[in-house]
């Protein structure tokens, strides 16, 4: 296979190559499942545009709110080391850190990864509850903002359009009192993608066992990655014990949809879903 | 930079100089081995999962059968012969990993001694926990990893020899 292929150096450079290719240009950046897409001839596509060299799109920066912007050509290997990440927004550090292998993480970017959109994933469930706000911009310069909650559509399917860039996620600080905790469960082997990666964000009343609040992401699960907000709902209020958290859980997760896949049957998925909830959420408050 | 189908590519191998003319859509590890005989560095799961194709991309490690060739260009790139050789010497731990009988068919070795070489440049002195952990994305379907980590763990401490903790305890069942 061979194609035109273009490293552009800036924003603006990559929507003027993303306006004269349309469909048939790529955007590359990690290349890892795009190249995967590309050997299995998925797509082959006229030109990759490659902006791994817009220096824009790239790195971690503080936000006037005191949150963070990372780029979306940013390596997931930066996001787990980066000391700014470590201390706002640990969940994301640890998630990062169970991405695919050293290899992928040096090079594959939290862009590719929340575009590609593959149900088995980790990112998109601790994006979901961080509550994060994706940048695109569209090949007519304009700016779109889309809600995490928006941007996962379909199976492999996200809210942004065949003529636009992703070039960031950004992330508010969560509100006072929450704690987060992520859990990673796989069925083949340690390094195996995730069949049930679940992120969640609590926050206890003051006595420290009380939800006041819950946030719960769901990843590998079903084919869209999402929160259920009913259980976020009927854990309000609830006291954070084991037979407590399943009481809520066992009547607010009837509308699961779960895959059956290589790594788990439906069944099975909607049988251990509230389990590793429970016990995640559990970890949040110890 | 803006190439066609197929263009002239120059990067730095192993220190050396190189220039190769390659299709856009070839992949690093096919232009190493095919065109630049560089048959240490091997080709396996061809998807990034094996981690025999590891090589050093500009001191990073990547798999090279995720890189396309052309972003290769102006870069270093360190494959496995560029550690050491019997001729020139050995790197330490190519030397712990045979004086470990860390290895059986040879198949994965480059990739885990590439992986190793990138660990320590990053952290000297690491714990198993943590060459467990860097180790994850390269897979030995024979000689087991517990010899691969001794391994390491002698190079982290000094010395490329094993240590008397890896002695095997001979257990004489029959003498009971």
């Amino acid at each position: 296979m061979a194609f035109e292929y273009l490293a552009v150096k800036s924003v603006d450079e990559a929507l003027v190559a993303m306006q004269k290719y349309g469909e048939e240009g790529k955007i590359y950046s990690g290349g890892v499942a795009l190249s995967i897409l590309m050997k299995s001839r998925v797509y082959e596509p006229e030109a990759i545009i490659d902006i791994s060299g817009v220096e824009a799109l790239c790195g971690i920066e503080e936000t006037p709110s005191g949150g963070v912007r990372i780029g979306a050509g940013t390596p997931h290997r930066d996001i787990e080391t980066s000391a700014l990440i470590g201390q706002k927004f640990p969940l994301l550090a640890e998630v990062f850190r169970n991405v695919a292998t050293i290899r992928i993480r040096n090079v594959g970017t939290i862009g590719g990864n929340i575009i590609f959109a593959e149900p088995a994933s980790d990112p998109p469930a601790a994006l979901l509850v961080l509550e994060a706000n994706m940048k695109a911009k569209k090949v007519d310069g304009r700016e779109r903002t889309i809600p995490a909650s928006e941007f996962w559509t379909d199976y492999y399917e996200t809210a942004l359009g065949e003529d636009e860039l992703l070039t960031g996620v950004e992330i508010d600080p969560l509100p006072g009192g929450f704690r987060t905790a992520y859990t990673r469960f796989t069925t083949r082997s340690k390094e195996d993608k995730p069949c049930i990666s679940i992120s969640v964000a609590v926050a206890p009343e003051e006595d420290g066992k009380t939800c006041r609040e819950a946030r719960i992401g769901l990843g590998g699960v079903e084919a869209v990655f999402r929160r259920v907000t009913a259980a976020e709902d009927a854990l309000k209020g609830v006291e954070l014990t084991p037979a407590a958290i399943d009481a809520a859980l066992s009547s607010t997760l009837d509308d699961l949809g779960p895959l059956s896949d290589i790594r788990a049957s439906g069944d099975y998925r909607r049988h251990v879903t509230p389990v590793f909830i429970r016990r995640t959420l559990l970890k949040a408050i110890s | 930079m803006s190439l066609s189908a197929k263009s002239v590519v120059s990067f730095t191998l192993n220190g050396e100089p190189v220039e190769v003319m390659v299709s856009t859509g070839r992949y690093l590890v096919d232009v190493l081995r095919e065109d630049l005989s560089m048959m240490g560095t091997k080709r396996s799961c061809d998807q990034g999962v094996c981690g025999t194709c590891s090589v050093l991309l500009n001191g990073r490690l990547v798999s090279s059968c995720l890189t396309l060739a052309v972003r290769a260009e102006g870069a270093e790139v360190t494959t496995i012969e560029g550690l050491g050789s019997l001729e020139e010497g050995l790197h330490p731990l190519q030397e712990s990993f045979a004086s470990h009988g860390a290895t059986q068919c040879g198949y994965c070795t480059p990739g885990m001694i590439v992986s190793a070489v990138a660990l320590l440049e990053e952290n000297p002195d690491p714990s198993e926990e943590e060459i467990k952990h860097w180790l994850t994305g390269n897979l030995c379907r024979c000689t087991g990893y517990q010899k691969i980590i001794d391994a390491i763990r002698a190079v982290a401490e000094g010395r490329t020899e094993p240590g008397p903790e890896a002695e095997v305890e001979i257990v004489k069942a029959y003498e009971e």
